[in-house]
């Protein structure tokens, strides 16, 4: 009945007749009521897809605003808090002020003060709820509002919106109760707020620029008389140390400081200026330290109290803060005061900064005021580690000489430990092959994808019918992998590893049909799943790929490596073949030991049988730089033929390739491996001589240049788009092109006949070999990487000893920028150069220039892993830092990058490292120079000022003739004039 | 997953200032306080200002969060206090429950009484932070955690009551970060020169990338690439949290988990210490690394409990053999118990005094308990008979575990465990036991 009643007044919109419904219910109906009241809301208030006149859907809800009104009326008077709170999330009727006023007079809930308290506590405001009606609410005795509520809503309290819904400034609201600017206004220095952004809005009609209107406000306010004006400044000055966020602590900065605070003022306020001396923000303790050198010579200045502050003033990361400490310091120095001593030992914490300017302010205040005072000096000694040269010079009394760089201070991160590649465990019984196969899809280690199949094909005896159940979670966990989301850290060859796991099971089911009806039934599960989708959507492609012929959309041939090696494995397990894989990793980083692979190879020999090529290939690409003699010793006792002299030829320094030469690829490969710059007259007449040598080498011709293009950008005038011309600063590698390989290359050769022909075929040049060699596969040929990053490794571990090629792929596809166009392409460079570091190599043109434009990339990790990479070549004496300059000083010339990135890296992580560091950064910085032009980069100064630093140490002096030319040249330019002076003593002497 | 706590403070924790001292007041709240215990501590600091800049990094650190999970984030977690044996203890969580940090007033850090010894939260709001940052080096302070004399409400004064949804990883997390602090060690000492090039080095955003901690010569440093003797850290920009007070620190320690499943920052100011602990990566939190979960696999009956309760007080170092013959426990049974206590929130550990201390969380026994959702599936696992052992010797367990479509296949040998399920192959045992294996050890345990 009272529901009725309430229907009908919803549906006839009768609005004037809910307070007297209402007022009308005892209280079992009102009960009895709000359980009925929810269905209705409910049908009303709830949004639904509504088909759109002109096509397209919306969401609406059936209720019309009126309607909407009367059920909230409703529910705020007979539901709970919680339902009401849950029905009316948008605080509809609280905006409703009409309505409301109406309902509170006659019944206000016992709960309403803390509801709207509340509202303080959540992350947004109801639109439109402001002070006004807050306090409207208060005054008539509904609300006891909080301090939280009041702080929320007072920084709108000037802003109202008029009818043509502009915003308008509004100062007089400030004045309109009295309570405003006696108790709430003060909340605002308390409480964290967004006071900042409401200067902002540039919807103001008389805001062009950001116009200071509550500043101003607040001024007129303590002009007139109606705020304290100390208290207005010393609370303005205190919240800027009140741990808020920059923007607000910088508004209340600004304040401070438009209130025009008077010398006078300043003083009474030393206190509180000394405390902002310890906020977290610059822009704080600047303004705090400029009011203080206005009365830092008076008497009543609590000289003790600054110097407190003097750790956190000098060791702040603003330069400005530590140079106008210095300068207060001396102030009180000047003034020959008691604190002389302590001063001169807290000057001394600016020695941390690796700025030469400050150093040398620093260092002139102690040679002027130190009076030889112990303490003092020790000090000084405490800092010889940090100091530069320059000060170090100005300050050698106090400081013995004994301080150049100790030659031990080499890098730990290069001691012998950390150059030893450990050899991985072996996989040798069935319950490590279970645990194995259950956790290799998760790229937990990038040698998992050489583990499994090799272990597969090694245990495949041990499989039997009663342990086959054991591989049921890893074949769920693979059958996941290749149906569900991609997750984060898989690769393409984690999909394939797990293509090629889920078809080892199916022959293990069919070698045990009664023990495997639980695989079986995994493979059933999913395959239905599969088919379903792709009933269902028309966009699905099966996703449960075949070994053979699987790819990825980019076709990227590089893939074809890991997928060739897996498919031999999964033949051998087929047949029952237990001889091993011959390229199965046995240490970190992809190599393999040569006694091992001496030994596998034996195994194949005693029993007559032909190794698949690309497996041998693989196994020559990984030898391993260690136990080349034990090595060659069993060679020659175990082996014969042409592997014998392959592996000799590899193995031993000395030897040259002598024919015959059966099998080109083997020979081709081992020649790259044992030394990739070298081209053997005696492979001339193979195929593969006439491939670009960059295949194996990685030297791609390159250049970073101005690239002019046109671009297409939207005219609005016009309304179409239009091309226009655009440029920018790019390296640019011209790799050979992609191969053309449409065809896995074991389906080509996977009949037996096109074996023999092979092995028996004198090998011509004119026609292309039946067999490539491994680096031919090498490509990155997707125009957007995606998960290639998390398999870049895997292909880096396929030539431990060689690369280079790699490099080049990586380097035109993602450091084409600088800056780093996308996540993916920062991601493979930082993987790639993780990889990098761990394997031992020669460096060449196309090392140096992947390194040196790493160094001038956006990222810092970036830059710091190549930095590693340069300390740790230079420790095993394998880089050649000019060289590295030389590409360096090209990409500045062409404003690939700016300048600051290489400083700043010099200053953080090249430079003292060791003498040898010192020199090798001394030939690299000379190249740099070398190649800038005549107008030389912004930032130079702070590369010479580098430069001097690193002559002093090395007591070496400008030598290179161009370097000195280009200094000459430079010294138009005013800036430089000073530190190019400074290099020509270092010249002099 | 959350719970929901409410805090009931009679007054809020405040920073008032009289014309010779200050007097900061922590106001008090626990649930499972038993006696009315009016005040902790009442007395002066004795180096006001450290103290002061100490609290404000640590509610930097119980506002921040370091995940995607911006949830409650505007909610401020009250830290909790320990206050007695002359110490008085601060610790807080940050949100995301991978930053732990700690602020230890040591005894010659407070002029000062423990009436009562205890722990307890404490309120911190923010005009109380916010006040604490004016306080200078040449102010008296006189720090209260709780009333020493009830002072008479005025009328209509409202209790401070404050609804906070818990989320059970900031108890979780309280619990086990002790265990990895208890397997730390000290692995470097810098002197603030050190410790302000150290953090001069450290990279600019939130590098996704670890980062090691490395010694050049005599300068550390912080560097990507992965070196065997270097301190391995996870979400690196976590450590920013402590720049505020790196310059005032005469010291600091590192004290990195074996494993490096954490790292430990202690910094050093005379008689007052704060230590930042961070977990593995940005991501994890404590709570999710289940290190306390092979310590609850057995029942601590309840009478041990009683008797640890009985035997201890705050901050006490925690000596299982003393108690064990004070309280006539069976000695072979309190074997890990230090393990155990810690996962039920009895014990912190302090890495100075190389030992357990006894805090009793102020969280009811059963809510922390409560929390170990890989326990109680294993317990689930057990109940439904899922289990099977299929092999038992002396030093190999073989078992087979229900999952869901699959058998799990477990092997228990010596100290090493191993499951096939999917969080045993992710981890490899990192973060603690899956539910298959703690069901496994449950059911041989039983």
């Amino acid at each position: 009945m009272v529901s009725e009643q309430f229907s009908t007044i919803v549906k006839k919109e009768r609005i004037d007749d809910l307070i007297p419904f209402l007022k009308s219910l005892s209280k079992d109906e009102k009960k009895e009521f709000a359980s009925a009241l929810k269905p209705i809301a409910k049908e009303y208030l709830e949004f639904k897809t509504v088909a759109s006149l002109i096509g397209g859907s919306t969401f609406k809800q059936k209720a019309t605003p009126v309607q909407a009104n009367i059920i909230y009326g409703a529910a705020f008077t007979c539901l709970n808090r919680k339902d009401y709170r849950k029905l009316d999330a948008g605080y509809q009727l609280l905006l409703q002020s009409d309505l409301l006023d109406k309902i509170l007079s006659w019944h206000c809930p016992n709960w309403f003060s803390d509801y709207v308290n509340d509202i303080s506590k959540q992350g947004w405001m109801p639109w439109n709820f402001k002070y006004d009606h807050a306090m409207l609410l208060a005054e008539k005795g509904y609300l006891y509002p909080s301090d939280e509520l009041i702080v929320r809503l007072l920084p709108q309290i000037m802003v109202e919106q008029g009818a043509d819904h502009k915003f308008r400034f509004v100062p007089e609201n400030l004045t309109k109760r009295a309570i405003t600017l006696e108790k709430h206004i003060w909340l605002i220095f308390q409480f964290e707020t967004t006071i900042h952004g409401t200067d902002r809005w540039h919807q103001f009609q008389n805001s062009n620029k950001d116009v200071p209107h509550w500043s101003e406000a607040l001024k007129r306010c303590s002009t007139e008389g109606m705020l304290d004006r100390h208290r207005l400044l010393k609370e303005s000055i205190l919240a800027t140390g009140r741990n808020f966020n920059k923007a607000l602590s910088g508004w209340f900065v600004d304040l401070f400081e438009h209130l025009e605070p008077t010398g006078q003022e300043l003083l009474g306020l030393q206190r509180e200026l000394l405390n902002a001396l310890s906020s977290q923000h610059g822009k704080a303790v600047k303004t705090a330290l400029n009011a203080i050198k206005e009365f830092v010579e008076e008497d009543e200045f609590n000289a003790n109290g600054f110097l407190e502050n003097a750790p956190i003033l000098l060791s702040s990361e603003t330069k400005s803060v530590v140079s106008t400490s210095l300068v207060l310091f001396e102030k009180l120095l000047r003034k020959n005061g008691p604190l002389k001593e302590e001063i001169c030992v807290a000057i001394c914490q600016a020695f941390i900064h690796n700025d030469e300017n400050i150093q040398i302010k620093a260092a002139k205040l102690l040679i002027k005021y130190h009076d030889g005072s112990q303490s003092v000096t020790n000090e000084i000694i405490k800092y010889g580690d940090s100091m530069l040269m320059s000060s170090k010079k100005l300050l050698h009394e106090f400081i013995s000489r004994s301080h150049p760089i100790q030659e031990s201070n080499i890098s730990p991160t290069n001691s012998d430990a950390d150059n030893l590649v450990h050899p991985v465990p072996e996989i040798s019984s069935l319950d490590e092959l279970i645990f194995l196969a259950s956790q290799a899809f998760d790229n937990n280690d990038p040698l998992h994808i050489d583990l499994l199949p090799a272990a597969l094909v090694n245990l495949q005896n041990e499989v039997t019918g009663a342990t086959l159940h054991k591989f049921e979670p890893a074949l769920q966990r693979a059958y996941s992998f290749i149906m569900n989301d991609w997750p984060s850290t898989m690769g393409y060859l984690d999909h394939l590893l797990a293509t090629f796991f889920v078809h080892v099971s199916s022959v293990l089911i069919d070698r045990f049909p009664d023990e495997g009806t639980s695989l079986k039934q995994i493979h059933e599960t999913f395959k239905k799943k599969d088919d379903e989708n792709k009933a269902k959507w028309k966009w699905y492609e099966s996703r449960i790929l075949d070994l053979t012929t699987w790819t990825v959309a980019s076709k990227d041939t590089t893939y074809i490596v890991h997928k060739a090696i897996l498919l031999t494995a999964y033949q051998k397990i087929k047949v029952k073949d237990q001889m091993p894989l011959l390229s199965t990793p046995t240490h970190q980083y992809g190599y393999l030991d040569p006694v091992v692979l001496v030994r596998r190879l034996a195994r194949y020999q005693q029993k007559n049988i032909a190794p698949e090529n690309y497996d041998v290939q693989l196994a020559i690409s990984r030898v391993a730089p260690f136990n080349h003699l034990p090595a060659l010793q069993e060679a020659s006792e175990t082996l014969k033929g042409e592997l014998l002299a392959v592996l000799q030829f590899v193995l031993n320094k000395e030897i040259n390739p002598t024919p015959p030469f059966t099998t080109p690829s083997l020979w081709i490969m081992a020649g790259v491996t044992k030394s990739p710059q070298k081209t053997y007259k005696e492979f001339n007449s193979f195929f593969y001589s006439t491939l670009p040598p960059s295949v194996f080498t990685g030297n791609v011709p390159w250049k970073s240049f101005t690239e002019h293009f046109k671009t297409t950008r939207y005219n609005y005038e016009k309304r179409t788009n239009e091309e226009i011309p655009a440029q920018h600063n790019i390296l640019k590698l011209t790799l050979p092109p992609w191969p053309t390989i449409w065809q896995a290359p074991e389906e080509k050769s996977a009949g037996v006949l096109s074996k023999l022909v092979s092995l028996f075929s004198s090998p011509k040049k004119s026609g292309r070999e039946e067999v490539y060699v491994l680096y031919e596969f090498l490509s990155l040929k997707a125009r957007f990487l995606s998960a290639e990053h998390n398999d870049i490794q895997r292909f880096a571990f396929l030539f431990p000893s060689n690369p280079n090629p790699l490099l080049a792929l990586v380097a035109s596809k993602a450091l084409t920028h600088s800056t780093f166009s996308t996540e993916t392409d920062k991601k493979i460079v930082t993987k790639t150069l993780e990889a990098l570091i761990n394997l031992k190599f020669h460096f060449t043109e196309i090392t140096n220039l992947f390194i040196a434009s790493c160094m001038l990339t956006s990222d810092k990790t970036v830059r710091s892993f190549a930095a590693e990479v340069w300390i740790k070549g230079i420790n095993a004496a394998e880089i050649d830092s000019t060289a590295i300059g030389q590409i360096l000083g090209t990409h500045l010339s062409s404003e690939y990058a700016p300048l600051k990135r290489f400083t700043d890296l010099i200053s953080s992580n090249l430079v003292k490292i060791s003498h040898a560091h010192n020199t090798a950064l001394e030939g690299m910085l000379v190249a740099v120079i070398e190649n800038l032009p005549v107008e030389c980069p912004i930032g130079t100064k702070r590369l010479l000022e580098l430069y001097s630093e690193i002559l002093s140490l090395n007591n070496s002096s400008v030598i290179s003739p161009q370097a000195k030319q280009n200094l000459l040249r430079w010294t138009a330019s005013s800036g430089l004039k000073k530190v190019i002076s400074s290099l020509a003593v270092a010249d002099e002497r | 997953m959350s719970d929901s706590i409410v805090y009931h403070y009679t007054n809020p924790s405040a920073l008032s200032r009289n014309i010779d001292s200050d007097e900061l007041f922590l106001s008090k709240y626990s649930e499972v306080q038993k006696k009315d215990a009016p005040c902790f501590f009442w007395g002066k600091l004795k180096d006001p200002y450290i103290t002061s800049r100490c609290l404000i990094t640590l509610s930097n650190v119980v506002q921040s969060s370091f995940n995607l999970s911006p949830f409650q984030m505007a909610l401020l977690k009250d830290p909790i206090v320990t206050a007695g044996n002359e110490k008085i203890r601060f610790e807080g969580f940050s949100h995301c429950a991978g930053v732990y940090a700690r602020v230890d007033i040591l005894p010659d850090g407070h002029d000062g009484e423990f009436p009562e010894n205890g722990t307890t939260n404490v309120d911190f709001n923010q005009p109380m932070i916010s006040a604490l940052s004016s306080v200078s080096k040449s102010e008296d302070v006189v720090l209260s955690v709780g009333k020493k004399e009830v002072s008479i409400s005025k009328d209509g004064q409202k209790i401070v009551e404050r609804k906070v949804p818990l989320p059970t990883k900031w108890i979780k997390g309280l619990t086990t970060v002790q265990l990895f602090l208890a397997d730390a060690e000290r692995v470097f000492t810098f002197n603030r020169i050190q410790t302000l090039q150290l953090f001069q080095s450290m990279p600019n955003g939130k590098p996704k990338t670890d980062y090691y901690l490395i010694m050049r010569g005599n300068k550390p440093s912080f560097s990507p690439v992965k070196s065997g003797n270097g301190i391995c850290i996870g979400g690196i920009h976590r450590l920013r949290l402590l720049e505020p007070l790196l310059p005032l620190a005469t010291e600091l320690r590192v004290f990195p988990h074996p494993a490096m499943q954490s790292v430990t920052w202690q910094l050093y100011f005379g008689v007052v210490r704060f230590s930042l602990s961070i977990s593995r990566d940005a991501w994890r939190g404590f709570s999710g690394e289940g290190a306390a979960l092979e310590s609850l696999i057995e029942d601590v009956p309840d009478h041990w409990i009683d008797a640890v309760e009985k035997f201890s007080y705050a901050n006490q170092e925690f000596n299982p053999t003393l108690l064990s013959i004070d309280e006539g426990l069976d000695l072979k049974k309190v074997e890990n118990i230090t393990g155990r206590l810690s996962a039920m929130g009895m014990l912190g550990y302090d890495l100075d005094d190389n030992h357990f201390f006894y805090r009793r969380l102020p969280f009811k026994l059963s809510r922390i308990l409560s929390l170990n959702p890989r326990l109680k599936d294993a317990e689930k696992l057990l109940l439904e008979n899922k289990v099977e052992i299929t092999l038992q010797t002396d030093n190999r367990v073989e078992a087979r575990v229900q999952g869901s479509g699959v058998n799990h296949f477990i092997v228990l040998e010596g100290d090493s465990e191993k499951c096939t399920c999917t969080w045993f192959s992710k981890h490899q045992g990192e973060r603690g036991l899956c539910k298959h294996i703690l069901a496994v050890k449950k059911k041989l345990v039983s």
